[in-house]
């Protein structure tokens, strides 16, 4: 069984299987200018959570998370 | 010598028809059995794949010296893990024989979790609960589809092959889901299937809140004050990956916390058919839970009990984008669902009355 199950040419559908990367992107409020940025998610980082980071905009230093995705990418075909 | 040609020819035509339908299927099962026989592999990779990575997630939570081996044993035991229906032949008082067992079973998971990970915090424990159960779904997958192919390999029997062929397409897609959801699971991400609990967050953030209280196990609740209406939201507590009770929420908000509700909504993902968009938002009635049908179930009686009207929100995505990372498209319909949540409460709800929104989903990724 085992024998049988290897080495059929799954390399070429194995490696169309891997292509999807996530790069998962935080969004992130300034609790003081309300001003909404983005960057990459972070080990730790879920929504509605508090994090201490410098606001590109006011300098302030505190933000929410309001938001985790990952952009929309086309799906590889079933196989 | 034309004669000759003639009934040879003949002879192999002759033989060609008796031996053909025979021959013929044996051809197509050979091949059937090839096109299984190549995504079995695949399958059992990306089997293997998920439980290496479960394994080495889990070994991060561990204390220090303490060997890995009875961690691969302990996971094995979880992957094979398996639950018995309640007998339906009188099937009065099923849904909680039900509930009882799937109660059973989650605590199983999740004690045995928290023994082999005793580092991690008990959201970090339903995460990784979460994760195994990837693991142990996809081992079914493989097990099941395995079964099929050695079966029709065995008896040489064209049908029973075909039939695992015939459903192979959709199998290999939910693997591959599975496959994308561990990613999820093992970073925390907020999954697609979690935008009904997003959505309720967010309805509660832009209200008056009251107070708040975890009214069942894993289940929040959040009472809020919404233009003059008495709105109450329950959620399943994030971040780590749970869906909660909410039909056990309702129900003790119904019957023991005698709230009289005007209207009940529900907010859930739902399966989109294909070539629709992703994100797209549409309302209807009843309750939009899924799963194996036990809040549904509960919502549902006590609404016939007391004639509350169900209205129902969704959000249409595919399965694969209901279980892996959420998409921008759906995290962006969330704010078209707390408005519509709202005009809802506004329209149905009289000025002074009360309502209760529940958020549906796993909120792995959505703290509270
Ligand atoms: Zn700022």
């Amino acid at each position: 069984m085992q024998e049988n199950v290897k080495g059929f040419g799954q390399e070429g559908a194995l490696a169309r299987a891997r292509i999807v990367q996530f790069n998962p992107i935080t969004q992130l409020k300034c609790k003081s200018c309300s001003a909404i940025h983005t960057r990459p998610h972070k080990d730790g980082d879920y929504i509605f959570n508090s994090v201490e980071e410098k606001c590109p905009n006011c300098g302030g230093t505190s933000h929410l998370i309001i938001g985790i995705y990952v952009e929309d990418q086309k799906q590889p075909k079933p196989k | 010598m034309g004669i000759m040609f003639q009934l040879l020819w003949f002879l192999f035509l002759l033989t060609f028809f008796f031996i053909y339908p025979y021959f013929g299927q044996r051809t197509q099962l050979a091949f059937v059995l090839r096109y299984i026989e190549k995504r079995l592999a695949i399958l059992k990779q990306v089997r293997d794949e998920v439980r290496d990575r479960t394994i080495s997630t889990i070994k991060t939570y561990i204390e220090g010296g303490k060997d890995s081996s009875s961690i691969e044993k302990e996971l094995d035991n979880l992957m094979e893990f398996f639950y018995i229906a309640p007998e339906s032949m009188d099937p009065s008082g099923i849904v909680y024989k039900l509930e009882h067992i799937l109660e059973i079973g989650d605590s199983r998971f999740e004690e045995s979790v928290a023994r082999m990970a005793p580092r991690a915090d008990v959201h970090r424990v339903k995460t990784l609960t979460n994760l195994v159960e990837v693991a142990r779904a996809l081992n079914l997958i493989y097990r099941v589809v395995r079964h099929y192919y050695l079966l029709g390999r065995r008896t040489a029997n064209y049908f029973l092959a075909l039939q695992i062929q015939i459903q192979l397409p959709m199998i290999m897609e939910l693997a591959e889901s599975y496959r994308q959801a561990s990613y999820a699971f093992l970073k925390g991400l907020p999954i697609g299937d979690g935008i009904g609990v997003l959505s309720a967050a967010r309805f509660v953030r832009e209200s008056k809140k009251i107070s708040e209280t975890e009214i069942a196990k894993d289940t929040w609740l959040d009472v809020v004050e919404f233009e003059g209406r008495k709105v109450f939201v329950v959620r399943p507590i994030g971040p780590g990956g749970t869906v909660g009770r909410p039909g056990e929420a309702v129900r003790k908000l119904v019957y023991e916390m005698d709230t009289n509700p005007d209207l009940i909504i529900t907010i859930d993902a739902a399966l989109k058919l294909e070539g629709e968009e992703t994100g797209k938002i549409a309302e209807g009635v009843g309750v939009a839970i899924g799963g194996p049908g036990i809040d549904k179930f509960k919502i549902e009686t006590l609404a016939k009990e007391k004639g509350v009207p169900l209205y129902a929100i969704v959000i249409y995505q595919s399965i694969i984008e209901a279980i892996t990372p959420m998409r921008e498209n759906i995290l962006k319909s969330a704010d078209t669902v707390v408005n519509r949540v709202k005009e809802l409460i506004r329209d149905k709800v009289p000025s002074n009355g009360t309502a209760i929104v529940a958020g549906i989903g796993n909120t792995i990724g959505v703290g509270l």
